[in-house]
């Protein structure tokens, strides 16, 4: 049994003209202990939901979402059942995600305290700070006076304070400049290393993605499409959906390569089209792929897909 | 690489703002720019740098309560400075912006056909009818399906990938002769981003258009540029060719943020942070504004702005130690 554990999830919303979106239609994910899981896919793909619905902050309409042994409930007015508190949640945007009127110290400290209450190791909130690359020194200090890649550090501190075993993070360096996105993508992958935990990591960003995760889920319109080793899959994806998120990538290399259109547009999730939801942006489609939606199979150890034609995707 | 007069060049520009303190602050602190025509020219640059700003001013957009130094010439005919007047005409008619936000740039509560004709009448002084078959045309050539039942629809009625392609539009409507992109890619995602770099490169091959491209994405940058100025603090640290920037960055900030970009294969490029972030406005440190982050940094570099010094054939850093010039030679 893996740490955290989604099967058959489902989530749905009522959208604005009462339609019933299902942004999640049915997916499995599996983190182990000190496994970096990557959920890559556009916006509006269902990856969000997916997370969420994870650490139990949305209620899924169907299906569940396991973490080490027990079920995941969704959250209430009641305290979190002790076991699910090493579970942890880190967001995009380190702006709205920390108290601005609270000094970071006491932020950290919740997670302490949140330790302590499931009988986890109990860190100091220097011990927090500095594990994270920040100064012990500056816990006094508030969330503005620090730049966004300091701010998303300190949310990663108040996470381990909890002494995690699983880490959500949704786009957690997307709305970083650059230069902090490397340090802060650099330093989770430390944390991993060192502590086990085990971390999915919800990104748009295939690119990142290829450098830090064991493992790469691809999501589309709220179907995971394809599974496989990062490496593996960006050298030789099997779905052709994969094939054209990688083909869109930029490579700062200077040799004036424009990256290749997948054309069309991510479909209404309200009335995803039939059989294979890629088909109608699909550069091979064929036929079948109209009216028959293709099942989730190994291709070959470690290799999963939803594709009709992946074996010719694959070459 | 330009034979002859660039169509815009911003020479010698300083822009300083008002402070929340009630002082100034420079924010751009003499930079020069060329474009010539035809030509993509690549502004990079993280939150901060001014690059925003330095194409603001070209626009005569800037927030109000700014003062400039210096001059934008397009053209011959001077868009800032002494000889300004007349510049707004100039502006409405040969340059064009494309921002972030396509939404910044397109009236929600108008449908796309009035908002890009009203455009039209204004600068070019067409008939309704005829400003009708331009506005068409221009969505047609930016690959929006149907486009004469797109011009009776709202902007909230399309993706933001079509939304960016309408505001495209509508800037090219007019028949400008630059297009200033802000960030034109940053919001989308990378396949509808695919979609818009090539439009964008087709447009300048079909119309001969300049496109000043700002963007902290190098990638795109990459894709898409001619020639790159990348600026840090209100400088431009680097400038060259997209080769030469991109792929032998000489300046220790280009190579920093190359570095701490995910690039060729992971085993020869491993991901390498740059320490600090970059200073806000009013906080340049003194001498040359990066060497707190630069590991090369040496007395001088505390003590002197650096020039921009020739590197190379249209290449230039402003870095007086030099560190990478016996790497990349």
């Amino acid at each position: 049994m893996s740490l955290l554990e989604v099967r058959d999830l489902y989530v749905r919303y009522r959208g604005h003209s009462g339609a019933v979106v299902t942004a999640v239609a049915g997916c499995n994910i599996d983190v182990e202990e000190g496994q970096i899981v990557a959920l890559v896919g556009e916006s509006g793909c269902g990856k969000s939901s997916l997370g969420k619905a994870a650490v139990g902050l949305i209620t899924p309409a169907g299906g569940s979402v396991t973490f080490d042994g027990t079920p995941v409930e969704p959250l209430g007015r009641k305290a979190r059942p002790a076991p699910q508190r090493r579970l942890q949640m880190v967001f995009q945007d380190p702006f709205s995600s920390l108290n601005p009127r609270r000094p970071i110290g006491e932020l950290i400290a919740d997670g302490i305290r949140v330790a302590e209450g499931h009988g986890g190791k109990r860190r100091s909130v220097g011990e927090c700070l500095e594990r994270v690359g920040l100064s012990a020194g500056i816990a006094d200090r508030f969330p503005h006076q620090f730049s966004g890649g300091q701010r998303q550090r300190i949310a990663i501190a108040r996470a381990l304070a909890a002494d995690p075993r699983c880490i959500v993070a949704d786009e957690p360096i997307s709305a970083l400049d650059a230069s902090a996105q490397a340090s802060i993508a650099n330093l989770l992958v430390d944390l991993v290393a060192d502590l086990k935990v085990g971390l999915l990591f919800i990104s748009h960003d295939l690119s990142i993605v290829r450098r830090i995760a064991d493992v790469t889920t691809v999501m589309y319109l709220g179907k995971i499409v394809e599974r496989a080793p990062s490496e593996a899959l960006w050298a030789r994806p099997a779905h052709p959906y994969s094939r054209g998120l990688i083909g869109a990538i930029t490579e700062p290399d200077g040799e004036g390569r424009l990256p290749d259109d997948l054309p069309g547009d991510v479909p209404d999730p309200a009335a995803p089209p039939p059989g294979c939801r890629f088909h109608p942006r699909c550069p091979i489609a064929i036929p079948r792929c109209a009216v028959e939606e293709p099942a989730f199979r190994q291709l070959m150890p470690g290799r999963m897909a939803a594709c009709h034609l992946a074996e010719t995707v694959l070459g | 690489m330009m034979a002859r007069a660039p169509l815009l060049s911003i020479e010698n520009l300083s822009i300083s703002l008002p402070t929340a303190d009630g002082g100034r602050a420079l924010a751009v602190r003499g930079v020069d720019i060329a474009i010539g025509e035809g030509e993509i020219v690549g502004l990079a640059g993280e939150s901060g740098s001014g690059k925003t700003l330095s194409a603001l001013a070209a626009l005569g957009l800037l927030p109000s309560g700014a003062t400039t130094g210096g001059r934008v010439m397009f053209d011959g005919r001077e868009l800032m400075g002494e000889g300004g007047r007349g510049a707004a005409a100039v502006r409405g008619r040969d340059l064009a912006m494309v921002f972030q936000d396509p939404m910044t740039a397109l009236h929600p509560m108008l449908s796309v056909g009035r908002q890009m004709t009203e455009h039209l009448v204004q600068h070019r002084r067409i008939g309704r009818a005829e400003a009708d078959r331009i506005a068409i045309a221009m969505l047609d050539r930016v690959r929006i399906p149907n486009p004469k039942e797109a011009m009776a629809r709202f902007p909230h009625q399309f993706s933001g990938g079509m939304r960016q392609r309408i505001a495209i539009a509508s800037a090219l409507a007019a028949g400008p002769r630059l297009l200033i992109a802000d960030e034109p890619t940053t919001a989308l995602d990378v396949t509808v981003q695919a979609g818009i770099l090539r439009l964008i490169e087709n447009l300048r091959r079909e119309l001969k258009l300049s496109v000043l491209l700002i963007t902290h994405d190098l990638g795109v940058m990459s894709a898409l540029a001619d020639r790159v100025y990348v600026m840090y603090a209100g400088r431009v640290v680097e400038l060259g060719s997209r080769a030469a920037v991109l792929s032998r960055p000489r300046h220790p900030y280009a190579r920093g943020l190359l570095d701490a970009l995910p690039h060729g294969s992971p085993a020869d490029h491993p991901l390498q942070a740059l320490p600090g972030s970059p200073p806000s406005i009013g906080r340049f440190p003194a001498g040359c504004a990066f060497h707190p982050r630069c590991r090369f940094a040496e007395d001088i570099c505390r003590a002197d702005i650096p020039e921009l010094l020739p590197v190379g054939e249209g290449h230039a850093i402003a870095c007086p130690v030099d560190p990478l010039a016996a790497v990349m030679a």
